[in-house]
C-alpha cells in the first residue's frame, strides 16, 4: 500500500524529492503493471516499452492523481489505455504494411524465465500450457482481455476492473461471461487433463 | 429459477463476489439441475485455470529503465525551458504587442466589426474542432536519440480531403504515406535540436478545419545525464 506521504511528496514540485518518491511507488507497481501489459499484448520486449511509457505517463501527470481511486487502479487505467493505444497504432500500420496485429503470438522463451527452479521435463510441460493460456487471452478482442487479465491475473474486484475500463459493474460481468465462453472451448483440452 | 439467470449467478459466484442470498440460489440449483451442475464444474476448471498462470518474472531492469527515462525527460524539460533564448522571449513579446495595438486601432471606431469578427473566429473554432488530429509519434517534446525519425498520426478523417504534412518549414506530404486515417512520414536524417511538425486538414476547397503542430527534440543519447540531474537542470 502506498504510504500517502510517498503520494504527497510525488505531487510536489521539487524534482530531486518528486523522482525519489516515485521511485517507490514504480518499485511497488511496475511487476504488476508489466505483468497486465505482457497478458495484454504478448511481446516481452513490447511489454518492458510500454510498461515504461505508463510510469512515464504517471509521472507527468502525478499532480492530476486525486485518490479517488488507488494508486494501482490509476496505473492499470494508465496501461491499458496505452496497450489499446498501441494496439490502434499497430492497426493503422498494419494497413500499410501488412502486418496484422490481431493475432499477437506469445513469446514462448520469455515463459522459459519465470519457472527457474524446475526440471526440464516439469517445465516444458507447464511453459507448454501456459503459453496456450496466454495465447488464448491474447486472441480475445480486446475489450474481453482486458477484464479477463484483471479478473483472473490481477485478482481485482469487479468494481475495481469497472473504473480502470470505464464501464459499469453488469458490462464487466457480461464482459467476463463472454469473455469465458469464448476462452472454454478453446482451452478444454487442458481442462481435461487438468481434472485427471 | 432459470438456468440462463443461474449461469450469470455461477460466474458471479465463483468469482468471490455473490451476496448471501445468491450463493444459496446457485447452490441450491445445482443440486437439481444436472447441466447447470456441469456448467458449474467447467466454469470452476476455467476459473482455477486462468489463476494458475504465474506471473511472468519482469526485466531486471525494467526499474532502472523506468526511472532514468524518467529523470532524463524531468532534465530535458527543465533545460529545454531555460535554454530558450532571452531575445526569442523579447521577439514574442513584441509580437503580442504589436498586435494588440493593430487590434485596437482597427477595432477602436468600429465595435460592429468586432463582433462580427468574434462570430467568425467562434464559427472558425468549431469548425477546427472537427477532425481530429492524434500525434502517434513522436510524442509531443519527445526525446528521440535517432536521426531517422518516424511521424506519423491518426486523423479522423472526416471531411477531410486534403492532408497536408509540413516539416520544420517543409512541405513533406508527396513523401508520408497517408491512408484513410492515418499518416506516416519517415524522416531523411535530422539535425540534433529542436523539430517542428505541422500537420493541415482542409476540406476539398482547401478550408483548413484542423491544424496540428508539435515539436520533438534530438539528441544524442551521450548528451542525456541520468545520473547527475541536478547539473543538467
Amino acid at each position: 500500500m502506498i504510504d500517502i506521504d510517498v503520494l504527497k511528496k510525488a505531487q510536489t514540485e521539487d524534482l530531486t524529492d518528486k523522482i525519489q518518491s516515485f521511485d517507490k511507488l514504480v518499485a511497488e507497481n511496475e511487476g504488476k503493471i508489466f505483468n497486465t501489459i505482457y497478458s495484454f499484448i504478448g511481446d516481452y520486449d513490447e511489454a518492458m516499452d510500454l510498461t515504461q511509457e505508463t510510469f512515464i505517463c504517471a509521472f507527468r501527470n502525478i499532480s492530476k492523481f486525486r485518490q479517488e481511486s488507488s494508486m494501482s487502479t490509476w496505473l492499470y487505467t494508465i496501461a491499458i489505455n496505452i496497450c489499446k493505444k498501441n494496439y490502434k497504432q499497430k492497426k493503422k500500420l498494419s494497413s500499410i504494411f501488412i502486418d496484422s496485429v490481431d493475432n499477437p503470438q506469445i513469446n514462448i522463451n520469455s515463459i522459459e524465465q519465470i519457472n527457474q527452479d524446475q526440471s526440464i521435463e516439469d517445465m516444458l510441460e507447464i511453459d507448454e500450457k501456459q503459453a496456450l493460456i496466454q495465447q488464448e487471452i491474447s486472441l480475445l478482442p480486446k475489450k474481453y482481455r482486458a477484464v479477463i487479465i484483471l479478473k483472473y491475473l490481477q485478482d481485482l474486484s469487479y468494481e475495481e476492473i469497472a473504473k480502470i475500463v470505464g464501464c459499469n459493474v453488469g458490462t464487466v460481468k457480461s464482459r467476463l461471461s463472454r469473455a469465458k465462453d469464448k476462452l472454454k472451448p478453446k482451452l478444454k483440452r487442458i481442462m481435461e487433463i487438468e481434472t485427471l | 429459477m432459470n438456468c440462463q439467470k443461474i449461469k450469470g449467478l455461477i460466474n458471479i459466484y465463483l468469482d468471490g463476489e455473490a451476496t448471501s442470498e445468491q450463493t444459496e440460489l446457485v447452490l441450491s440449483h445445482i443440486q437439481t439441475c444436472k447441466e447447470c451442475n456441469f456448467r458449474f464444474n467447467e466454469t470452476q476448471k476455467l476459473n482455477n485455470l486462468l489463476t494458475s498462470v504465474p506471473a511472468i518474472k519482469h526485466p531486471s531492469n525494467l526499474h532502472s529503465s523506468i526511472m532514468s527515462r524518467i529523470t532524463a525527460d524531468s532534465c530535458k524539460e527543465k533545460k529545454s525551458f531555460f535554454a530558450f533564448p532571452i531575445s526569442a522571449w523579447a521577439g514574442v513579446a513584441t509580437l503580442i504587442l504589436v498586435i494588440a495595438l493593430s487590434s485596437i486601432l482597427m477595432f477602436r471606431d468600429k465595435p460592429e466589426n468586432m463582433s462580427n469578427t468574434v462570430i467568425k473566429q467562434s464559427e472558425m473554432n468549431i469548425a477546427l474542432a472537427k477532425p481530429e488530429i492524434l500525434i502517434v509519434s513522436p510524442k509531443e517534446d519527445a526525446v528521440v536519440d535517432g536521426k531517422n525519425v518516424d511521424i506519423s498520426a491518426v486523423i479522423d478523417s472526416v471531411g477531410t480531403t486534403n492532408i497536408r504534412v509540413i516539416l520544420d518549414g517543409k512541405d513533406v506530404t508527396d513523401a508520408t504515406e497517408i491512408s484513410e486515417d492515418f499518416l506516416i512520414y519517415t524522416s531523411d536524417a535530422l539535425s540534433d535540436g529542436y523539430h517542428k511538425v505541422v500537420i493541415n486538414a482542409d476540406d476539398e476547397k482547401g478550408k483548413p478545419l484542423a491544424q496540428r503542430s508539435w515539436k520533438f527534440y534530438i539528441i544524442p543519447p551521450e548528451r542525456v545525464s541520468i545520473d547527475k540531474p541536478s547539473k543538467e537542470s
